[in-house]
Formats: C-alpha cells, structure tokens, sequence
C-alpha cells in the first residue's frame, strides 16, 4: 500500500552528540580539516618554517658577500641561492604568512562561524604546498639559476637548459594558484558571512586590509599565472611569447612579472598595516584616529602601488611618458602612506601605551618600513632610479619596506593573535631581547648596502673585487645579517616554547575592541556560540558599556568609579 | 637648497650620495638624488620622531587616562593636501631634472670634431657607438668598421650616443661617473648619451643578472684625448683588416690543398722583420677575436683583467697541446681565483684549425710556454 502523496516520512528519534570520539591521529584531523582556523594555522607555520630557510639562504649569500673575491660559493651555487632565496622569501614566506593572519582573523572578526567555501580554501592550502614542495624537489636535482625574478632571455631553455626554472615556474604557479583560492573563499566570506549589523563601514580595519588584499591577490594572482604559463610554453612547447623577431614581446614578461611583484610587495605593507592599525589602538587603549582615512588609504596602496609597477623599469626600453607615469603613481603613494602613519602616531598621542610584545613590533615595522618607503621615494624619481636601480641601495630600500611589513608587521600580528590562536601569551622577555636584535640587525645589515649601492655595487653578484671601496660595506652588513637572524630565531623560539610555556591568556588579553576577543582562546570549531548584534565598529566596547550599565549599581552605594573605555 | 647642499657638502659627501658625475646627465641626476635625500631624511626623521615622542610621552605607566577623541575630516583633509602637495612637487621637480639629464649634451672645444650634419645644423653631431652585451662580455662597434671587445675607448669633451643592444640575454650597461643604467634587451635598441669632462678611466659593470659570468661581465671606458682616439681606431682597424684577410686567405687555400688560382688583388704579404708567420698570424687572431679585452698579454699590449694574466699563467709546462685545450675548452682547467664558464666555449667552432694553430704558436712565442 502506498502512502498517501505529500505525506512526510514518519519522523523518527533523531540523534544529536556532541564530541564525537575522535578516532584519527591529530596531525590527520588538521591536515584533511577545512575549518579556517586549521588551514590558517597550517599556512602560518608553513610561512614561519619557510622564513627560516630563506634565513639561511640569506646568511650563506651574505657570507660569500663577506670578503671581495670570496671563493665559498661558485657563481652558480650563489645563483641557486639567488633565486631559491627570492622565491622563498615572496611565495613561500611573504604570500602565505599574509594569507594566513586574514584567513585565522577575518572571519573571527567579522563574526562568520565558518568560511563559505571550506573546501575552496582547504584546495588553496595544499595546492600550496605542493608547489612549494615542487621548487624544493626541484632544487634537489637541477636549482633554477634565473634570479629572483626569472627574466627571459635567461629562463629561455635556449640559455638555462635544465629542468630547473620549469620546477621554479610550476612551484610558484601552484603556490599563486593557491594565493587566488584562499583569496576568493575570504573575498565571499566577507560578503556573505558577516554578523547582523556587520555593516562594511563597522568592518575592522585588518579586515578591510584583508578584503582590500584578497581583492588585490585576485587581480595580480591571474596576471602572474599567465605569464607563467606562456614562459612554460615558451619553454616546452616552443613558443615564442618572449622572444625577439618572431612576434614575440621580450620585454612582456617584465611588465607582467612587475604587476605581480608590486602588487605583492603592497599586499605585504596592506596586512602590515591592517594588523598595526589594530594593534596601535588596542594598546594605545585609544580609538584609532581617522577610521575612514585609514580604510580609503589602504585601498589607494593597493591600486596606487600596483599602477607603479613600471618603477621596477626604469631602465629598460619604454618610452619616458611611461616612466614619469610611473613616477606619478609612486610619489603619489606618499600620501596614502603619510596618512596612514599619520593616523597612526596621532593614535598613540593621547593614549595610554602599553609597550608588550605587539605593540613594540608594531611601532617597529612603522620605523623600518618608514626607512624603505622613503627611499622608494628616490629610487620612483627618474633620473635618480637610472643611477640606483639594480645596485645594492635597491636591494636595501626593498628589504627595509618588506623586513618592516613581512617580519616585523607579521610578528606584530603573531604577538596579537597569538593568545586567540593558542590561548596563551608569547614570552615578553624574549619577545623584547629578539626585537632588539632584529631592530639593530636590520639596521646593521642594510644600511651599509645603501652606502655600497651609491658606490656602484651591483645586485645579485655573486662577488665584488677588492679597491672599489665596498669591502668594509658588505663585512659590516654580513655582521649585521647574522644579528637579524638570531633576533629572528628568538621570535620563533619564543612562539614554540610560549605553546606550552607562555602565561595563560584568557579570551581578551589585549582588550580588544573586535569581534575576535569576544569567543574563547582559542576558538571553538564553530567560532562564537551567541553572536552580539553590532551596533558600532567597536563591538566589544558597546559590550561592555552595556555590562558596566546593567552592572552599575544603585547610587546610593558607594564605590570606586568605573572607568568605561 | 640641493645646490646649496651640494655646494656646502663636505669632503665626504660621495659617502653618501652616488660616485661624483663626470658627465653633464650624470650632474643632473646627482643633484635631484640630492633633493630627493634630503625630503627622504626628513620623512625618515619625522616618522622616527613621532614614535619616540608617542613611545616616552604617552606610557600607560604614567597613569593619564587616554583621550576618547577620533580625528575629524578637517584634519585628515589638511594632512593629505599637504602630502599630496609634496608629491606633485617632488613629481614636477623630478621631470624637470630628468628632463635636463635627457637632453643631449653638445661636444665641447676640447672634443673630437665631428662633421655637422643636416640633422643638426646647431652643433657636431655626436659620436655613434653601439655597446652590444653578449653572456658576459660587451663589444663595442665605432663608426667606421671597427670595435673591440670589453673596453670602450671614447674622445674626452665629446658628445657620445651610445645604443645598447643585446645579442641573448637581458643586460644593463653601468658606467657610474658617466650616467646611469641602460638595459640591453634583446630586439630593441636603448639610447643613452654621454659627454666625459675629463680623462681617465671608468669602471663600469653590467647591472643586470645574466648568468654565471654575471659578476665578472665588466666593462670599462677609456676616456682619450681626441689624437689617441683617433690613433686606436686606425689601430683597431688595421688589426681587424690584417685579420680578416689572413680568415680569407686561408679559406681560399685551405692548407695541405694546392693553390688552384692566385686572386690577383690578394697580394703575400712581404716578409719582413717581423716573428715567423704563424705567430704573427696568431697575434692578429688574438685582436680580432677580443682575447685582449679579458686577458693581460704584454706581446699584445693587452692588460685586461677578468681573465687569467697569460704572461704569469702561462708556465713552461704548457705545451701546444695544453694551450690549445685551454682555449677550445677553458673549463677543463680553472686556474685558482677566476671563475669558470665566464670564457667562451666556442673557440673550438668559431676559430679553424689554422687560426688556432697560429694562436697557440703566438701565445708559446710571447708567454713563458714552450712548443
């Protein structure tokens, strides 16, 4: 007999459990987990490991920059180094740290329990992965030797035969690849998954940085992938894309790579300065300045800065027009720049500082990248850019602007998340004694290489002859390179041992004025069990005015005044 | 004021600014990298001191409870105007000197007199070199069919237009004291011009990464006064001639073939007192093929320095066989303190068997090697 149409399956007892009995390793559970806070902690440790090995990388070019002439490294050791080092430092290093604080932080902050396409986001994560296991498979057997950015003619298979630039170009696409995924699963979170009264203008500042950043990654993302797929053709399928004389562009790849790497060079100081504008405030315990002026800042870096990418090309045969349109949209970058850091010592003026761990990484990665963005500002004038481009002052103004934002902008942002992603606190005496040596380290190491580069220095040499008077520059500056390291590996020591060590850091440590201090430290799988309805862009501070309100006793008992901020 | 900086900057200012310019576009550049330092210190300054200020003013530790303000749009408006209005300047300023330093110097009195041509009926129209780089060494072309290879020989006071070509890889001509860089990409021409006020030599690198020889693709001008430049290019010129003609002799008679027919206008070269014919053969091999710009050799005159100096590395061990090993495959032996693959490996292609049996014969007479 059948059951008459339209009627419901009998309902049966359902079934809810909670905790259900995990029968996996734990390292299975993270690696196969889609959640947002699982990938995201994956990608910051991945950044983290690979900071280190672009930190030996480093030492070992420096110690053959040590003494003129020096022998350590063959030229082409040096140039494996070369490029191993770039690509290590900007896809393995630089991308995904950036990637990963927005995609641990955004979601909690605009109060998403979840992202909206897990799986998406969980794709990016190993497509990653592989590609970086592909550059260093790669490098095991034939390294690429091409540089940090491989210009064709030179990654042509005609003058770089062996399979190692195709392990280079394969592993950075699949990184980029991975870049463009994890950025689009953040892009649709944020405008889908916010919280009731989550309206963009109450959005946090690092989630605007974090909005502003995936949507940048999504424009450079794709340029990069095509210029890596045509030198791949060019290279395996005969192709003629960069070559002379049979229709091709040689100076192509040069406009696409420069959109790629501009464009990341202003994601790495955007998150950097998203995670400082949070910092700053919270423990200036002050509102930041200018909200809006921040926010419309960030946006100009993004386009600004990656309009600008013919600055890298200064030298190379386009027209002059180009180049003072170059020129344009890099001084033009002072005043989104200036206004942001404007804002941000006007913070701080007024309030009550508390020099912890973020926020001395914080006020650190303004003065460093200050060093470099300034420079930047000598090396966008045209005429100046023909005498400084390619020597070693280029090489320093580049490390001050990406060391300040990469380094330390991002163990800025690890000291502050820190506590939400373990619920526990960095140590701060070695928090102190590694910004230290990293403050002076960095200093030590560039500064000299400014002064060698206006002595004529070229980048990426692998030696120098002695009587140009650059010796003294590159012992210092190898001297130096070690105690930046050994401040750097502080860091990463504190961050291992605080894992268990560190003091317990409850839900709020740095009272905070964001949705992300509002759940536990760290989080639950699903984020927040009961979500406030935002009302403000300080979400935590009309919470607890609306505690200290109900909390507040009758007048006529006596007591301490509260003070509400 | 960067006038005044430059004028008032003490005798160690080169520390801090790029190598002291010995052409007029060069000048130019240097004094708005003049400018441009100083609005940079004073960014770096301002930026530093408001954190120190913030940092020692404002600690929690002082116990003052911070302000509860925000900014209005007033003050954001007047801060970004104001940035706004140092980077127009900075860009005009910027045009202007680039501008200078674009335009084409005029050969001065002290210069190489060149024909006016209709194209420039105001001045001498300038000098035309072409700098080719090639992996990892330039050549440079002079007008009148000669060249030569990693040293540039120009007239001082004169007003030269330099096209920098690439026949592989990307390259960038560096000459610091002359100006500044000029990429050499393959398939395009890069013009850049320069006036040396002053004789002497420049050194000079490529700036752009090419290879394993990128390091020691060097380069360097030679900066003459007119009579000698005109003296080097006969020179220059006579070697090359002397060269190619041996190259068609011997294509004509291969050797071990009988003559079929003596070409009239082709003339035996008078003996005279001069080395036996293979050797000098040989030392016209060694100009035409530019051993000179990388390699010291006193029976040449050569005193280049990027390769081993032949009259020291050369031993009495090395025999024939060595030498021409040496050069057809210079990676087989390095010799200490030079780095390998930065010689070219075609010497065996390029040169004949004539050509190279008539180098290594010049090389065991003029070094310390023996037959």
């Amino acid at each position: 007999m059948t059951p008459p149409p339209g009627t419901i399956a009998p309902a049966r007892p359902e079934l809810v459990g909670e905790g259900f009995p995990q029968s996996r390793p734990r390292w299975i559970e993270l690696a196969t987990s889609a959640e947002h806070k699982d990938v995201a902690r994956i990608l910051i440790t991945a950044a983290l490991g690979f900071l280190l090995v672009a930190l030996s990388e480093f030492l070992l070019m420096r110690l053959q920059l040590a003494i003129p002439e020096n022998t350590f490294l063959s030229p082409v050791t040096f140039n494996r180094m070369l490029s191993l080092y770039g690509v290590t430092a900007i896809f393995l290093f630089a991308l995904p740290l950036c990637l990963g604080l927005f995609y641990y932080v955004v979601p909690l902050q605009i109060g998403a329990r979840g992202t909206a396409l897990p799986r998406l986001g969980q794709s990016g994560l190993w497509l990653f992965m592989l590609g970086a296991a592909v550059i260093y498979v790669g490098y095991l057997f034939t390294p690429s030797e091409a540089g940090v950015n491989p210009l064709p003619p030179l990654s042509e298979v005609a003058f770089l035969a062996n399979n190692g630039v195709d392990a280079w170009l394969t592993g950075a696409g699949m990184a980029t690849l991975g870049f463009v995924l994890l950025a689009i699963n953040l892009v649709t979170t944020m405008r889908n998954q916010r919280a009731p009264g989550m309206a963009w203008r109450r959005l946090p500042v690092f989630s605007w940085a974090g909005a502003i950043g995936c949507c940048l990654a999504l424009v450079i993302g794709p340029i990069m992938l095509a210029a890596i797929t045509m030198l791949m053709i060019d290279r395996n399928f005969d192709g003629v894309f960069f070559s002379d004389g049979n229709g091709g562009a040689p100076l192509l790849w040069q406009h696409l790579s420069w959109i790629f790497f501009s464009g990341v060079y202003m994601l790495v100081l955007i998150t950097a300065l998203g995670a400082v504008a949070e910092i700053v405030p919270a423990l200036s315990r002050r509102p930041l300045f200018h909200r809006n002026a921040v926010i419309a800042s960030l946006v100009a870096i993004a386009v600004l800065g990656t309009l600008a990418w013919m600055q890298n090309m200064l030298t190379a045969p386009i027209g002059v027009g180009w180049m003072y349109f170059a020129m344009l949209m890099s001084l033009a970058l002072i005043v989104p720049f200036g206004l942001i850091i404007f804002n941000l010592i006007a913070t701080m003026i007024g309030g009550a500082l508390r020099i912890r761990g973020p926020l001395r990484f914080a006020l650190g990665a303004i003065s460093i990248a200050s060093i470099g963005l300034a420079s930047e500002i000598l090396h966008s004038m045209v005429a100046v850019a023909w005498q400084l481009k390619n020597t070693t002052d280029a090489t320093a103004a580049t490390h001050y602007a990406l060391i300040g934002g990469a380094v330390f902008g991002g163990f800025a942002a690890l000291h502050y998340w820190y506590p939400k992603m373990t619920g526990r606190t960095m140590g701060e005496s070695l928090s102190r004694l590694s910004f230290w040596a990293m403050f002076v380290g960095v200093n030590v190491t560039f500064f000299p290489l400014f002064l060698s580069g206006l002595k004529g220095q070229v980048a990426d040499a692998y030696k120098y002859f002695g009587g140009t008077g650059v010796s003294a520059d590159n012992l210092i500056a190898t001297i130096g390179a070690f105690i930046l390291a050994a401040g750097i590996i502080l860091t990463l020591i504190n961050a291992l041992t605080s894992l268990r060590g560190g003091p317990a850091a409850g839900h709020d440590p740095w009272r905070g004025e964001t949705l992300e201090w509002f759940t536990l430290s760290p989080p639950p799988a699903h984020n927040f069990d009961v979500l406030p309805d935002v009302r403000s862009d300080q979400p935590l501070r009309d919470i607890r005015e609306a505690i200290a309100h109900r909390d507040r006793p009758a007048p006529t008992t006596a007591g301490e005044p509260r003070s509400v901020a | 004021m960067a006038a005044l900086a430059l004028a008032a900057a003490p005798a160690g200012a080169n520390v801090i600014s790029p190598q002291p310019a010995h052409s007029p576009p060069a000048e130019d550049a240097m004094t708005l990298y003049w400018i441009g330092l100083v609005v940079a210190v004073i960014v770096i300054v301002a930026v530093n001191a408001g954190l120190i200020y913030a940092i020692r003013r404002f600690r929690s530790e002082r116990g003052a409870e911070p302000r509860q303000v925000r900014s209005g749009a007033g003050i954001q408006r007047r801060v970004g105007l104001g940035l706004a209005a140092l980077a127009l300047l900075l860009f005009v300023v910027g045009i202007v000197f680039t501008e200078k330093a674009r335009e084409v110097p005029s050969t001065g009195p002290e210069g190489l007199k060149l024909a006016r041509s209709g194209s420039n009926p105001t001045g001498a129209d300038p000098l035309d070199i072409s700098a080719t780089g090639q992996q990892w060494l330039w050549r440079y072309d002079y007008p009148n069919n000669a060249f030569s290879f990693y040293k540039l020989v120009v007239p001082v006071d004169t007003t030269v237009r330099l096209a920098v070509e690439s026949t592989d890889v990307v390259h960038s001509w560096y000459v610091p004291e002359l100006g500044g860089k000029v990429d050499a990409v393959p398939g395009k021409v890069n013009t850049t011009y320069f006036r040396a006020d002053r004789v002497g030599a420049y050194d000079g690198a490529s700036a752009q990464l090419s290879g394993q020889g990128y390091a020691a693709m060097r380069t360097e001008v030679d900066v003459v006064t007119p009579a000698q430049y005109q003296a080097f290019i006969s020179r220059q010129r006579k070697d090359i001639q002397t060269a190619q003609n041996i190259v068609v002799k011997q294509a004509a008679h291969p050797p071990g073939s009988a003559p079929k027919y003596q070409p009239a206008v082709q003339a035996e070269p008078k003996p005279t007192n001069q080395p036996a014919p293979a050797s000098a053969a040989g030392a016209q091999v060694f100009a035409a093929n530019g051993c000179g710009g990388c390699h010291a050799l006193a029976a040449a005159g050569s005193t280049g320095a990027v390769g081993p100096d032949l009259d020291k590395s050369l031993a009495p061990d090395d025999h024939a066989a060595d030498i021409e090993e040496m050069i057809t495959d210079p990676t087989a032996e390095i010799v200490p303190g030079y780095p390998p693959n930065v010689m070219p490996q075609d010497y065996g292609k390029s040169l004949t068997k004539t050509q190279l049996s008539d180098l290594v014969s010049y090389l065991i007479d003029s070094t310390p090697a023996t037959p």
